[in-house]
């Protein structure tokens, strides 16, 4: 009796893991009837028949094919080598890591790998940033690229120094305000909205200066990733989505990120040859080999040939430029980022200032006046940041004024907590033009000279946070056939209205863009957090915010950034996105204060940036990309 | 001897509840990417054809893509009207939600519906041929996507469905309850090959 139960229970057993299995759905060919006139669609027979006699299909099921032995993709390999983090990281995402020797965060998990990796190889943060800068226009293609530009603040150990290396891109010489079509909501964008890319002089410039490592070191793990394979995900078929009109106006743009027009499905392997022959160039031939040779002319060609308006002059007058970072204090920390042609540096800085007048933490996080005085405050230094901030080759900018302790004072003093702000103007500053584009050009000829952000730490405490861009997802949509890239159509930013106070659209004017790469310092000097964001305006509300929660509510990085938040859209609807992980408490008392809320019905909305953070706490290193858009970081 | 009848009878019940409660099975495969099921009347799908969304996802413009790679005549509109689908030779539907598709049209959720009720109304009314499409897979398979697709199917005379969105046999259970002829492809460009069969 004993032994029959064993079998039973055996058998039973074993019809439960059949039924939890694999089980195949024949129910529905089992029913369908044949109609009396029909012709049978077959989909994988040569001829569809044609004659009139119905053949009832049930399934057109094929012989498995012979089993291949395929080359490992190499996200898998990339995978297997990604340390466990340390055990106490509190992320409850999964978007973090932690570890004791240094980190990384970006938009993909990959990509931060990658440059673990190449901390683990010897290299430094300024190596590891610039590998993940080129993984992450191979993996995010939408957001950034080496047709796109960006900024960097760089922390050096050894030096005790912050520095910053711009490398925005530049108006063609042939730009004419008021007569170049820059337009990109046209369907693909205008392709004279096309400017000269950045990215590859300023990493490689970066590299040179403060890097350890040679281009061929930090590109070999990349190009590898671009031929071995790397899989898709929700966030790659979502931005191919939202450009799929602009993208299907380019054959080869579009066979580049999709199957044959088609989106794949999740999980399927993607490759980019054409790109790794692209950073193999790159590797072996430098800033040169892309701005100014053949490969050049190519790109050129192909551009004008689709209307654009770019020289081969213009490539190889492009320069990307070391600045000072600019900065202030907050509540006894010093806060670096970028100043001109970023628009959000200043913004941030001044937002800063302005909050430093209140004592956020006595009214705690989850608290409509808190929120009420860091909406006003961010959209306060916006409004300075879009209306005086853009090159500082072309024009004398009131930064120093804007970021300054005593208008910050002046500023505060239009906010009144638990009472709505009626306006909020910018200041009033003055602007000077100091050059005009032609004179500057020419000393340069003379010379020859959609966002994304992560961050790094290494064991010698060196620091990087950088923010590049395409300006809009896939840019101008427009790749040269053989490159395996877009290019931006960034010029867009900049206004055809020769009247406007900054950032008109002339020769060789650098593109201003919101980005706004971070490094806060602690009262000994040293970095404590690098951050950052994109997201139009939300890259410095994010990344404001991010430092807010840290410095005034003590979180660490991973909270602060998967804390709620919002985006004082402003206007005259008096708009806010509020992520509805906010109390109830908080959503109603801001609708009460007048505040128009949006997405507050939403755990995350996708109008409050994506932060890539990192910090290090009591010799530990953290870091911590964004849920909102998939964002991932690796540790060692 | 009761007792041990007693054991399989309850063995039997839980083997039976796993088999009715098991997940759906994929059919088709990296190896066999199209399976289709059912018969189906080719002459009732009269070119040109008239493609439209429902629920401003990229799938009608992948559609559109499929119409023009196979050469059949067809007039694109995602936003069509009641009015604009008149006297249509056959209706294609594809249909997915997409907040950001929604939003980049400049339309609502509530306006998405009312329009698709409109023109399904005037589809029924001219009797016009209608192909379901739901090509987004899982992604495609929120509450508004499943209420388009609703108003879709019971006018629908053929249906083509990516098989991740039939995840919980939505797709295969209404196909059989109801006897229309199913698609379902493994990748989104197997559509090609559907319809070259269905409108060639």
């Amino acid at each position: 009796m004993k032994r029959m139960r064993t079998i039973v229970l055996a058998s039973a057993l074993a019809l439960l893991a059949v039924g939890c299995g694999k089980r195949v759905d024949t129910r529905v060919a089992e029913s369908v009837p044949a109609s009396p006139v029909t012709e049978t669609v077959v989909a994988q027979a040569q001829d569809a028949p044609e004659a009139e006699t119905p053949v009832p299909v049930q399934s057109t099921a094929e012989a498995p094919a012979p089993e291949q032995v395929e080359p490992p993709v190499q996200e898998d390999v990339l995978r297997k080598r990604m340390q466990p983090s340390l055990p106490f990281v509190t992320d409850a995402y999964g978007c973090g890591a932690a570890g004791m020797h240094g980190a990384a965060a970006s938009a993909s998990p990959l990509a931060s790998q990658i440059a673990v990796q190449i901390l683990e190889e010897g290299g430094n943060a300024v190596d590891a940033a610039v590998a993940m800068i080129y993984a992450v226009g191979l993996l995010e293609p939408a957001a950034s690229g080496i047709g796109g530009c960006g900024q960097m603040v760089v922390y050096l150990a050894d030096q005790d120094k912050y520095e910053t290396i711009e490398y925005m891109e530049k108006a063609p010489a042939a730009v004419v305000a008021g007569q170049t079509d820059t337009s990109t909501s046209s369907n693909p964008p205008s392709t004279q909205a096309i400017a000269i890319p950045g990215t590859v002089h300023g990493t490689l410039s970066a590299l040179e200066k403060w890097g350890t490592m040679t281009p061929e070191e930090v590109l070999a793990p990349v190009i590898a990733l671009a031929r071995g394979g790397f899989r898709v995900t929700d966030r790659w078929n979502a931005n191919i989505e939202g450009r799929y009109e602009n993208l299907s106006a380019y054959p080869y743009s579009m066979g580049l990120y999709t199957d044959d027009g088609f989106l794949y499905s999740e999980g399927d392997v993607v490759t980019n040859n054409d790109l790794a022959d692209t950073l193999e160039l790159i590797a072996r031939e430098g800033i040169k080999g892309f701005y100014d040779s053949e490969f050049t002319d190519k790109m050129v060609d192909y551009i004008r040939s689709q209307g654009g308006i770019v020289t081969h002059a213009d490539f190889a007058n492009y320069t990307s430029v070391v600045r000072k970072p600019i900065s202030t204090t907050y509540r006894g920390h010093r806060i670096y980022t970028v100043g001109g042609p970023s628009t959000g540096g200043a913004a941030l800085l001044e937002a800063l200032n302005i909050t430093e007048h209140f004592d956020l933490a006595s009214y705690g996080f989850d608290n409509p006046i808190t929120t009420q005085i860091k909406a006003e405050a961010f959209i306060l230094g916006q409004k300075d940041g879009r209306a005086y901030m853009g090159d500082p080759d072309y024009y004398h900018l009131p930064v120093d004024e804007i970021i300054s302790k005593e208008y910050g004072d002046k500023r505060a003093g239009l906010i009144s907590p638990g009472k709505k702000m009626r306006l909020a103007p910018a200041g009033r500053h003055r602007v000077t033009l100091t050059s005009t584009g032609e004179e500057a050009f020419a000393s340069m000829a003379v010379d020859q000279g959609g966002t994304t952000h992560m961050v790094v730490m290494d064991a010698k405490g060196n620091v990087v946070s950088t923010t590049n861009t395409n300006g809009i997802n896939f840019g101008s949509s427009l790749a040269v056939p053989g490159t395996g890239f877009v290019f931006n159509a960034h010029l867009a930013n900049l206004t055809n209205n020769p009247n406007n106070t900054v950032n008109v659209l002339m020769p060789g004017i650098r593109v201003c863009s919101t980005i706004c790469p971070t490094i806060v310092a602690g009262a000994d000097g040293r970095p404590e957090i690098a951050v950052g964001s994109p997201g139009n305006w939300c890259t410095a509300s994010a990344t404001y915010e991010t430092i807010v929660n840290c410095i005034d509510f003590g979180m660490d990085v991973a909270s602060a950034v998967n804390a709620p938040r919002s985006w004082n859209a402003g206007g005259s609807k008096d708009q806010i996105y509020l992520e509805g992980s906010y109390s109830p408490e908080t959503i109603k008392g801001m609708q009460d204060l007048g505040f128009n809320t949006l997405d507050s019905d939403l755990p995350w909305s996708s109008h409050v940036g994506s932060v890539s953070a990192a910090e290090i706490r009591g010799g530990v290193y953290y870091a911590v990309g964004d849920n909102r858009r998939h964002y991932g970081a690796s540790a060692y | 001897m009761h007792a041990m009848r007693k054991w399989i009878g309850v063995v039997v019940m839980a083997c039976a509840v796993s088999l009715h409660a098991g997940a759906y099975t994929m059919q088709t495969s990296k190896t066999n990417h199209i399976v289709n099921v059912g018969t189906i009347d080719k002459s009732l799908f009269q070119t040109p054809v008239f493609v439209t969304s429902f629920g401003q996802s990229t799938d009608g413009a992948m559609l559109q893509t499929v119409m023009k790679r196979i050469g059949v005549p067809f007039t694109y509109n995602p936003t069509a009207t009641d009015s604009e689908v008149a006297g249509a030779k056959t209706v294609v539907v594809a249909v997915g939600a997409s907040t950001k598709g929604l939003g980049a049209a400049g339309v609502s959720e509530s306006d998405e519906v009312s329009r698709a009720k409109a023109v399904m109304a005037r589809i029924q009314q001219d009797g016009i041929p209608v192909i379901f499409v739901h090509i987004g897979g899982e992604t495609r398979r929120g509450a508004l996507s499943d209420s388009l697709a609703d108003l879709v199917l019971p006018s629908a005379r053929y249906l083509v469905v990516k098989e991740d969105a039939n995840f919980d046999g939505k797709f295969t259970d209404y196909a059989r309850a109801s006897g229309k002829p199913i698609s379902l492809i493994f990748a989104t460009r197997d559509t090609i090959e559907v319809f070259t069969k269905l409108l060639k």
